[in-house]
């Protein structure tokens, strides 16, 4: 049991737990076929519910995934494996019509109903099932009050709301400038923009994965692995002083972690050049400054005459970049995670004199 | 009741983001309906902001201090904020224009930490500001549900 416990607190290790997050992924939509079938369904909630429970015969697991604020998460985990299961599974089934000449089955089974008294009267037991389940869920597990508030006691970890710690795990690689601000205004704007740059006017309306195979696999990553694996990871995951800890780890406010994170001038002008820092900070950071440029208004017009030029045909100028600009936004953060495992790199442009690191 | 407020809220977190992944993955964002969409997204972030602006009344030692973590962001907003890049170029002479008693974060918390006037602010914009503007756009939303041919169905 030790070993086991061992091997699942070395496996949620950041770099592991994203990286096996991403091998799920590329599992799921490459063995779509295989994943559609209903024992692969069974077998994966199963796999779930039986990991949690016997994990709760652990103390330690006990003790964080039990706790009443943290019960949700645990039916979020649930539920969104559910659910893009389902997803897939009813992609493949509609692909598998699709391809055989029918349409998709959403549009055989039309499932219109008259307002009254169908639709009525299925809102009227929805309603009652969701304010029974809400009561027992109430009835059963109290909501936490803890100590009034007292500013002079920090409690560690402080952690923000629970829908916000996908965001506070990006301050572990980006300024908060970045991470709090700007990242999450482009989520918002990409997610407003999405209709507008998604030309393809095929698969409106009903599941199919063959129909928008990139659309599709962008979201789920940035959706599952970017944003619901990273709030897993930061409300079960991370302990005092934002440090990891494994599923099964006590949490240590003594746990000490090295951090020799280095930025990337100091790569350049002390590592490779052996030279000193220069003190102006223009021409120290000059090369970061210059891989930020090139990453941002560079890359997408190499993209455009190379691998993406069927796309930039498609949508043309504007909607190309205004895609390619927000698509690059986004892989930003695995890309500094990757930096950051890889190099230990700490910022690619760091101008503390004014607040603006990269 | 207290618990079906709070269990309550953090279910609604969910469900709206299950209703987005649902909406993505059966397309029903593109026209005609790419407008209701973009409502659905500002609707989101309103919910969100609903849970978040609740977190704070119970005034315990979670919510102050999830709260204090959350709106820290917002002094490092570019240029509004105190510790934001380039705020420090916005002054006049030798006088900051941008400092911890008039940026974004202060803005947010009607103070430079989360004290009564954050208490107070949130508690209005909880109870009042928010709910309005969510129940307009809810309005919006399903009046465009309805004309834009139902629910993620093919049309």
């Amino acid at each position: 049991m030790g070993v086991v416990k061992g091997l699942i607190n070395a496996l949620t290790r950041p770099e592991l737990f994203f990286g096996l997050a991403v091998v799920a992924l590329v599992l799921v939509i490459w063995k779509r076929e295989w994943v559609a079938s209903n024992t692969v369904g069974y077998a994966l909630l199963g796999g779930l519910a039986v990991f949690f429970i016997l994990g709760t015969f652990d103390f330690n697991f006990r003790q964080i995934v039990t706790k009443p604020d943290n019960v949700p998460i645990v039916g979020l985990i649930f539920l969104l494996a559910f659910f893009v299961w389902y997803s897939i599974r009813e992609a493949v089934l509609n692909d598998r019509r699709i391809a055989a000449g029918h349409g998709p089955i959403e549009k055989a089974e039309s499932d219109r109903v008259w307002v009254w008294p169908d639709l009525v009267y299925t809102e009227l037991i929805s309603l009652i099932l969701c304010s029974v389940v809400l009561i027992v869920w109430s009835i059963f597990l109290k909501a936490p009050l803890e100590q009034p508030a007292n500013p002079a006691n920090t409690p560690n970890p402080s952690k923000a709301p629970w829908y916000f710690l996908g965001l506070q795990e990006m301050l572990v690689y980006f300024d908060p400038w970045l991470a709090g601000v700007v990242l999450p205004g482009l989520i918002i704007v990409g997610l407003i923009c999405i209709p507008y740059v998604d030309k393809n006017p095929k698969g409106n309306g009903y599941f199919t994965f063959a129909e928008r195979k990139a659309e599709i696999t962008i979201f789920l990553f940035g959706f599952v692995v970017l944003w619901c694996s990273l709030i897993v990871l930061g409300t079960f995951l991370r302990g005092p002083n934002w440090n990891f800890f494994g599923p099964f780890e006590f949490w240590d406010i003594h746990k000490l972690a090295a951090l020799t994170n280095v930025n990337l001038s100091e790569y350049v002008w002390v590592r490779a050049l052996g030279t000193g820092l220069p003190s102006n900070w223009f021409i120290r950071e000059i090369f970061g400054i210059l891989l930020v440029l090139f990453y941002v208004f560079a890359l997408p017009v190499i993209l455009a005459k190379g691998m993406l030029k069927a796309y930039y045909a498609k949508l043309g100028a504007p909607r190309y970049y205004v895609a390619v600009g927000l698509f690059l936004m986004m892989l930003s953060l695995p890309v500094k995670m990757l930096a950051r495992w890889l190099f230990n790199l700490k910022y690619i442009v760091a101008i503390g004199e004014y607040f603006f690191n990269i | 009741m207290r618990e079906m407020h709070r269990w309550g809220a953090h279910a609604m977190v969910i469900t709206v983001w299950l209703h987005m992944f649902r909406v993505f993955m059966t397309g029903s964002y593109k026209p005609p309906r790419e407008f209701n969409w973009s409502v659905g997204v500002i609707m989101l972030v309103l919910t969100l902001l609903l849970s978040f602006t609740g977190y704070l009344l119970p005034w315990d030692q979670l919510a102050i201090w999830a709260i204090t973590v959350g709106s820290g962001m917002a002094r490092a907003t570019p240029f509004l904020g105190h510790e934001g890049p380039g705020a420090s170029l916005l002054r006049l002479g030798d006088v900051p224009l941008i400092h911890a008693y008039d940026d974004a974060r202060f803005a947010l918390l009607g103070g430079s930490f989360v004290g009564e006037g954050a208490l107070l602010r949130f508690y209005v914009l909880h109870c009042v500001g928010l709910p309005l503007v969510i129940g307009v756009l809810m309005a919006v939303h399903f009046w465009r549900v309805r004309k834009d041919g139902g629910i993620s169905g093919p049309l």
